[in-house]
């Protein structure tokens, strides 16, 4: 028999963590079980999906962090917002232990083409990727600086991939949305000629007074794609074809420009760029633009325009849940509707 | 051979249009034996009628008098008692299809005698036929476990007959069990109904399936083969219905259609459940799991998947009841805002189980009004009555009255009390207001403004109520209710043999008359099992003809037909719709009763320059005896031939139709709605053939229409017979 349900609500900053503790006595023995829903405001992209799965209508939402708070007092610890957050912002465990959502944003898959550059690693919006380990030259070699040498970048075997930088200092990237060019900086290199081995494409050639020994360096070092958020950003950039992104959410991105030109005040305004996770939005040329390949249907944009030029329809949302509630959430999230009682009046009779 | 033909006067009916005397004088001509009778089916008629046959020795009769639909099986049985064969009889359809339909003149003296004529001709070419008797497997299903069901269910495990009872919902009980008083005695619906369902729960001859649903039957009476899906309860058997630990943790209320109330995701229907195992609801459940915790017996399990399995059943009865009419449809009534509910939702609120109290949402007397035929008597949505909305509105506006000196008023269209007058007096006399109007709401605030024009008084007036109960009608489940062979004589047989329907199924009907039928139709099952027979108008195969292409086995919609070397026909499982007989290309299957000499008899018999109708036995015919009923006027040079089903005419027939008149109808039911489901097949037919003639394409047409659409079929024959004259 349930004794007892407490419900404790933590918001320190713009994140919150929600507890629910039920105590019920089963065969006269006092048992506990807690529950926990800890949101990350910073992953969250404000997409509302959360809003929508939620079957009781416990989350509403806002243009601005945090983009959700959660009543946790009609909240029913379920945690069905964190299994359809596309961006891992809502956790939710069950005494302790995370609970596997039941859509699975599939996310960026590494291929066997993948060279060990670090690309996807400095542009990736999302800071999804991790190379472990980053390995750096002071790690493995101690520098004697003042000797004589030349470092020479075949800029046109260079893909601006930025790997070498990453691996020392000497190498310095020119980032100017992604890397444009390779510095090199002669006070701090040493002419070792390790960088040679770093490099994927061979692009840098060291000629010096002595040489290190090589160290036989992973060229492929192992990535580690956390937090993806679909974007498809390191897809297209990667310079290998090293990556394949599953875009989970299918979709549709609709601008109206003609009304857009006319009304749109993007240089005071920046709502949709700056909510826009995948940076899809972007300014050339003083004008807004938009980069459809990056658009993961978050409808994010869509919500905070405030003069509602753009229009996004989810389609789908790659996942085939045996339980027909899940189906239900998935399509609530699809149209937008909220988890609604019906006939809801009648129960002010209840007492 | 020796034919007898006896025309019915039918006082006035008949011999009042056309001269009876010269039809019989006709017949003579033809050489047959005639006479002339006051009424053939009267007793003295028949005992004429059986007098002739012996004594003069008559191998076969036509009677000329009504519609074969009225007394084909009369004659029959006379017949049989004469010692003729029954099939030996034809009919000539002079009333209906003739006298009914036409003024009296020269043109409808001649259709008489040709329709006579055209009956001789057949008969020339009967045969004599046997009904066989049917091996029926002794056990039963019954589908739906309403009040209906239940009746069915005990009356034929009492006759010792296994029954297999099968309802959609987790509880036996129906509608039923959701209300609260029922009339004329306001005894408490669940306290009458419960022990009937404990009584099904526990009968050792009856197994029930509650969570489940027949999703196919095949087979053919006395044989069928069912397969039932059981859905998963996601509670097993451990559950001892103590429901409140579970549901009290569970975090998602919503509301349930069927119970006109709110629920958790795991739930009892009601306190009286049969049986009492909770159930779960994959559509409302978040799988939070909280449940499983709860539940002391641990008799909650997710893993739970649909189980299917197969049954054979001799009979089945068919107790689904209904759906409610859904009040949204009616926006006017403005269904969904505050104040505005239905009479199960009523129910619901007046009910002593219901967490929710009419007391607790509507304080100090309230004002309440009834809006009556809310989807029922409506030409925009559904034109039957629901039969029972009158007096359960009655029934409630007492009890609303009575418990809470409420003011109530019930504003209808016409009150239907049938049975129940004094209950109805009795509310008028305590206060009742009763307002002939059906209101509209204008207005939903505090309290709902109901604008109506009472049309006894003749003035428009606005009111302001409390609560508007909207009497919403009845449906069948999928839309339609259930047809039966006959709404008076046959009333819960359905047009499939070894298929019978009980309570709600086949229309509105309250609670005593579904225990009628119920009762009725347990007793047909009985009957049924006992001493089922086939009619012989069975396909069958002539081996020397046959070449076993197979065209008949891949046609046939009852798949009665297996080729091997050589065809051969299941008797029991053809339900003689007649497709096989027209496609077999080499003329090896014919069929009883309708056989290809017979019919091609009948067409010789029609004179040049006249419009020849097959019209199926089902709709078409009916159709066509309805008009004659209604007395729907039509040109005289129609002929109509009876078949079985659209699809029995073959190309050959209508060729053969075209050559001997100016234009040629088949009239079958409406597409989709074949009783066999294949006269799209017999549509597809004509308009290959309309291409093929090309020119004279024109004289050939299809009437698709329902058997109650007179006007239909008499306006298209009408312009058909214009465009042939023209």
């Amino acid at each position: 028999m349930i004794e007892e349900i407490e419900k404790i609500a933590d918001v320190s900053d713009s994140n919150f963590i929600f507890k629910q503790n039920i105590f019920w006595s089963l065969e006269g023995e006092r048992k506990k079980e807690s529950r926990e829903i800890v949101y990350y405001s910073n992953k969250c992209s404000g997409c509302r999906f959360c809003v929508y799965a939620c079957p009781v209508n416990a989350i509403s939402s806002y243009s601005e962090q945090p983009f959700i708070l959660i009543d946790h007092t009609i909240c029913c610890f379920c945690g069905i917002c964190s299994s359809l957050c596309p961006d891992r912002a809502i956790e939710f465990r069950i005494d302790g232990v995370k609970k596997e959502p039941f859509v699975v944003y599939k996310g960026a898959e590494k291929l066997e083409s993948c060279a060990g550059c670090a690309v996807c690693y400095t542009i990736c919006p999302a800071n999804a990727v991790k190379i472990k380990p980053i390995l750096k030259i002071d790690d493995i070699h101690e520098r004697e600086f003042g000797k004589n040498g030349t470092l020479r970048i075949d800029l046109e075997k260079c893909k601006k991939c930025g790997r070498c930088t990453l691996f020392c200092d000497a190498l310095v990237a020119v980032v100017d949305e992604g890397i444009v060019n390779i510095l090199f900086n002669e006070d701090r290199c040493d002419y070792c000629g390790l960088c040679e081995e770093v490099c994927p494409n061979k692009a840098i050639e060291v000629v010096s007074e002595y040489k290190v020994e090589k160290v036989g360096i992973k060229k492929v070092v192992d990535i580690e794609i956390e937090n993806c958020i679909e974007c498809g950003l390191c897809e297209i950039s990667c310079p290998y074809d090293g990556v394949k992104v599953h875009k989970s959410i299918e979709g549709e991105i609709k601008v109206n420009w003609r009304r857009l030109e006319k009304y749109c005040d993007w240089e005071s305004c920046r709502m949709c760029i700056n909510i826009c996770k995948s940076k899809a939005w972007y300014v050339e040329e003083g004008k807004l633009k938009l980069k459809t390949e990056l658009c993961r249907f978050c409808r994010a944009c869509m919500y905070v325009c405030p003069e509602k030029l753009i229009e996004v329809k989810v389609k789908s949302i790659n996942c085939t849940p045996e339980w027909s509630s899940y189906k239900l959430a998935i399509n609530r999230v699809l149209n937008e509707k909220t988890a609604e009682l019906s006939r809801s009046w009648l129960l002010e009779g209840d007492e | 051979m020796k034919i007898g033909v006896f025309v019915c006067k039918c006082g006035v009916n008949i011999a009042g249009v056309v001269d009876v005397e010269k039809i019989a004088e006709v017949a003579r001509n033809e050489g047959c034996f005639s006479e002339v009778l006051d009424y053939a089916c009267s007793k003295a008629g028949q005992d004429e009628i059986a007098k002739k046959i012996k004594e003069e020795k008559l191998d076969a009769i036509v009677i000329a008098a009504c519609t074969p639909k009225l007394h084909e099986s009369t004659f029959r049985k006379l017949a049989e008692k004469s010692g003729l064969n029954p099939y030996r009889v034809v009919m000539a359809n002079i009333r209906e299809q003739c006298t009914w339909v036409h003024d009296k003149n020269k043109e409808t003296q001649e259709k008489a005698e040709e329709l006579t004529l055209m009956a001789i001709n057949r008969v020339r070419k009967s045969k004599n036929l046997k009904k066989s008797k049917l091996r029926v497997k002794r056990k039963v299903l019954v589908i739906g476990g309403g009040v209906a069901g239940i009746e069915t269910s005990l009356l034929l495990a009492n006759s010792g007959i296994d029954v297999v009872l099968v309802e959609k919902q987790p509880s036996i009980g129906g509608h039923m069990a959701l209300l609260n008083e029922i009339f004329p005695n306001n005894d408490c619906s669940i306290c009458v109904l419960s022990p009937k369902m404990s009584e099904v729960w526990e009968n050792e001859k009856i197994s029930v399936y509650t969570n489940s649903e027949v999703t196919s039957i095949s087979g053919y009476a006395g044989n069928f083969k069912v397969k039932i899906k059981v859905n998963p309860r996601y509670v097993n058997e451990e559950c001892k219905g103590c429901i409140e630990d579970c549901s009290s943790i569970c975090p998602i209320t919503v509301y349930d259609e069927f119970l006109g109330t709110f629920r958790k995701a795991i739930y009892l229907p009601f306190p009286q459940s049969t049986p009492l195992y909770a159930k779960i609801d994959s559509e409302s459940c978040i799988r939070c799991d909280m449940c499983i915790k709860a539940c002391e017996p641990k008799a909650i399990d997710f893993s739970q998947k649909p189980e299917f399995f197969e049954l054979d059943v001799g009979a089945i009865v068919i107790a689904t009841g209904y759906s409610l009419f859904n009040p949204k449809l009616k926006p006017e009534f403005r269904f969904g805002e505050k104040g505005v509910i239905t009479l199960l939702e009523l129910e619901r609120l007046l009910s002593p189980s219901s967490k929710i109290k009419f007391e607790d949402l509507f304080k100090n007397s309230p004002k309440v009004a009834f809006i009556q035929c809310v989807g029922s008597r409506d030409l925009s949505t559904n034109k039957h009555c629901s039969v029972v909305c009158c007096m359960a509105s009655i029934k409630n506006a007492v009890i609303l009255k009575r418990r809470y000196n409420a003011n109530v008023t019930i504003f209808y269209t016409d009150i239907r009390a049938c049975g129940y007058e004094e209950y109805y007096r009795k509310a008028m006399e305590i206060g009742v207001k009763f307002i002939r109007a059906k209101p509209v709401v204008e207005e939903v605030k505090d309290r709902v403004v109901l604008k109506y024009e009472d049309t006894l008084l003749g003035r428009v007036l606005k009111e302001e109520f409390d609560l508007v109960v909207l009497a919403v009608g009845m449906m069948g489940v999928d839309g339609e209710f259930v047809e039966v062979v006959h709404p008076k004589l046959k009333p819960v047989e359905s047009l499939s043999p070894g298929i019978f329907v009980a309570g709600c199924a086949s229309g509105p009907k309250d609670i005593r008359d579904s225990i009628n039928s119920a009762g009725l139709a347990a007793a047909k099952v009985f009957e049924f099992m006992e001493c089922a027979e086939l009619e012989p108008y069975n396909a069958f195969v002539l081996p020397e003809l046959c070449v076993g292409c197979k065209v008949c086995e891949r046609a046939c919609p009852s798949n009665a037909i297996k080729v091997s070397d050589k065809a051969e026909i299941v008797k029991e499982a053809c339900r003689m719709c007649g497709l096989c007989v027209s496609l077999c290309p080499n003329n090896a299957i014919d069929q009883g009763f309708y056989s290809n000499e017979e019919l091609f008899a009948e067409i010789s018999a029609v004179s040049p320059g006249k419009v020849i109708v097959f019209a199926c036995n089902y709709c078409a015919y009916s159709a066509l005896d309805l008009a004659g009923a209604l007395r729907l006027k039509y040109n005289e040079c129609v002929r109509v031939i009876r078949i079985p089903c659209s699809v029995r005419v073959s190309s050959k027939m209508i060729v053969e139709a075209m050559k001997k008149s100016k234009g040629v109808v088949l009239a079958g039911c409406r597409i989709g709605e074949c009783h066999f489901g294949v006269n799209e097949y017999a549509k597809e037919r004509l308009e290959k053939l309309r291409s093929n003639l090309g020119k004279e394409g024109f004289r050939l047409k299809g009437i698709w229409c329902s058997a109650n659409e007179a006007e239909k079929i008499v306006k298209e024959i009408e312009e058909f017979v214009k465009i042939v004259n023209s």
